[in-house]
């Protein structure tokens, strides 16, 4: 039990730290942006920097942005949860629903979208898949490969919520504490 | 058997209703529940393992490979760099000292900053948190009428649902095809009412029982003219010049919503370097906030898709023709009482993301089909979906204010000391909703309000 958490807990921080890295490209990505109008009012261009490829790089970073954060906003309960029935509902009772959810809804959610989302991303590579447009960007198996990667973080992120959950519901009394599973820190509303 | 398979759709509805309200995470409930009923169809022979693969296709499409939507991230990074690096508690400030011989002052002020910081607040639960929290604890101190206080903050954060740069407005213009830069125009008038009417009943409030708003000593802020001139052109110009400049470069047709949201972000970083706040602590907590909020928002995206893909291959989309139908709803203004009282009442329970990601494409190909004549004027479908999307704004932000179950009330207790009760907020929050009907209403009736601009900007004809 003591183990599970130990890797609960790498988990999280391999995932936070992965997530905080990719979050500079909201600074890059302002920045791309900021070139694109610029070099487009004042009629210049790099060569091989056209405006075509520059949109095409925006959201490429923005597939990036978000795939990325995925896994780690479930592990820092950041997404969105109806929780008026439980709100006032024993720590007991919501690391039991926590539990179910992760077993009946993430895991398959995950697995199924993993394996697909590979699929997409083989065909893109087999394919040598590029841009619709000639002076588009080529690789689409890259940001199709975000996908792909963000998925498997994600899963990952279940997986290290699922440990806490079997820590809290099964494991000895002393480790219960250090399971703080997000479910029962998210009713502290933060900010 | 085939009664099962007739109103699987119908069933899937409702399981995910239900099941939405175990408090696990939405995405999470709206992929699982898809995939139950997929594999329900699979066995029944409705439905094929292989078109589980569209998810990806759909998720790419919709969420990744597309222009428009790198501005919500954008957006998102913009607002959350003006809350952090304290640009939004100086103008907050500076409206204070600016208004404190009104009757109501900072009232006033704190609509005033919701109306400008629009583009702080877009999710709801974040925004009035972050309101409570830097608005509160003055008007408190000042002895603020509890009520007041609270009425006054809440239908403030819910503004920048509907007040461009609004992220609702990003995913739900392209989620119907509507252009963003239309919704944008469309939304500024409305928007600029209602903070007019919360600005005119603060007024009356205060001036009819001034106990209720005490005025502020007359010895806040700077003593000489000129220091107050420093300060508005410290505070209040630069969040407001880099509002109207983003907003501006969108209706003038000079930039797409993304390129104005990046410039924004420029702007927003500029405004932390002047404010000397521009240090790694504050960059870092802001990666970190948008980071997770913008992830929230893409991830329903991804559990909505498959959500409602299931949805159309089980037959929904008949389904919810045939139900419209069996109890008479067909001309233009049935359907949108429809949709108006339908998204009032999700929105008890649900914030925007989910409403607009679940409920509008489900209703897209008959929103899309409405005729409304001569009530709107010419151009078609278009500016049927404008002027709908503003009426959905408007309403869905009074729902979230709507006793008892509105759910910015449940954030707000969340955030407030234990003095403020419950009722203190039903009581304060009543007023508001009256207002925010009668803004309803105006939209309604005078289609004009919101279709006016974009028409003038050119985005409608």
């Amino acid at each position: 039990m003591n183990r599970m958490l130990t890797a609960s807990n790498a988990i999280d921080g391999v995932l936070d730290r992965i997530a905080m890295a990719v979050g500079w490209l909201f600074v890059a990505c302002t920045a791309v942006i900021a070139f694109d109008v610029l070099s487009r009012k004042f009629g210049f261009q790099m060569p091989g920097m056209g405006s075509t490829r520059l949109q095409e790089l925006e959201w490429h970073l923005h597939t990036a942005l978000f795939s990325f954060w995925l896994g780690i906003a479930y592990v820092k309960n950041a997404h969105v949860r109806i929780d008026i029935a439980f709100i006032n509902a024993k720590p007991g009772t919501q690391v039991w629903a926590e539990f179910l959810g992760c077993v009946i809804f993430a895991i398959p959610y995950c697995l199924l979208a993993i394996y697909f989302s590979l699929d997409f991303t083989w065909i893109a590579w087999v394919d040598n898949e590029g841009s619709a447009s000639s002076n588009g960007l080529p690789w689409r198996w890259i940001p199709k490969g975000f996908i792909s990667i963000g998925l498997i973080m994600l899963f990952v992120a279940v997986i290290s919520v699922l440990m806490r959950t079997i820590v809290y519901l099964w494991g000895p009394e002393t480790l219960r504490n250090k399971a703080s599973v997000a479910v029962i820190k998210h009713h502290e509303v933060t900010v | 058997m085939n009664w099962l398979i007739h109103h699987l759709a119908l069933i899937l509805f409702f399981v995910l209703a239900v099941s939405l309200f175990s408090g696990y995470p939405v995405a999470f409930v709206l992929g699982g529940i898809a995939i139950m009923f997929g594999g329900i169809g699979i066995l029944l022979d409705v439905f094929q393992p292989i078109q589980f693969f569209n998810l990806l296709p759909r998720v790419w499409g919709s969420a990744a490979s597309n222009p428009v939507l790198v501005a919500v991230p954008m957006f998102i990074f913009m607002g959350t760099m003006l809350e952090r690096s304290g640009v939004a508690n100086d103008l907050l400030h500076c409206l204070q000292v600016v208004t404190r011989r009104v009757p109501g002052g900072l009232a006033m002020s704190v609509t005033m900053m919701g109306t400008i910081m629009a583009a702080t607040t877009g999710i709801v639960g974040a925004s009035v948190v972050m309101l409570t929290m830097i608005a509160l604890p003055p008007m408190l101190e000042r002895g603020y009428e509890k009520q007041l206080a609270v009425g006054t903050i809440a239908s403030a954060g819910t503004l920048g649902i509907l007040l461009p740069p609004s992220i609702m407005l990003v995913i739900i213009g392209n989620l119907l095809s509507v252009s963003v830069g239309a919704l944008f125009a469309a939304a500024v008038l409305p928007g600029l009412v209602l903070a007019a009417l919360y600005l005119f009943y603060i007024g009356i409030a205060s001036f009819m029982k001034p106990e209720r708003a005490p005025a502020l000593p007359a010895d806040i802020g700077p003593k000489t003219q000129l220091e107050l001139w420093k300060l508005i052109g410290k505070s209040f110009f630069p969040p407001v010049l880099l509002i109207t400049l983003v907003l501006g470069s969108i209706f003038g047709g000079w930039a797409t919503p993304t390129e104005a949201a990046g410039i924004g972000c420029i702007g927003a970083l500029f405004l932390a370097w002047m404010n000397k706040r521009l240090d790694m602590k504050t960059l870092k907590s802001v990666i970190e906030r948008a980071g997770l909020t913008n992830a929230m928002v893409f991830f329903i995206i991804f559990g909505a898709t498959l959500f409602s893909f299931v949805f159309r291959s089980l037959g929904g989309d008949d389904l919810i023709i045939e139900l419209l139908d069996a109890i008479g709803i067909d001309t233009g203004w049935e359907i949108l009482g429809f949709m108006l009282v339908l998204t009032f009442v999700l929105g008890f329970f649900f914030d925007w993301i989910e409403i607009s990601l679940i409920v509008l494409p489900v209703f897209a190909p008959i929103l899309q089909g409405v005729d409304f004549g001569p009530h709107i004027g010419d151009g078609g479908p278009i500016v049927f979906l404008t002027w709908f999307v503003i009426m959905l704004s408007v309403n869905l932000q009074t729902s979230f204010l709507t006793p008892p179950f509105g759910f910015t009330l449940f954030y707000m207790k969340g955030t407030v000391p234990p003095s403020i009760n419950m009722g203190h907020i039903y009581r304060g929050i009543i007023p508001f909703v009256v207002l925010q009907l009668i803004g309803l209403c105006l939209v309604l009736a005078f289609p004009q309000v919101a279709l006016w601009l974009p028409r003038t900007a050119g985005f409608l004809y």
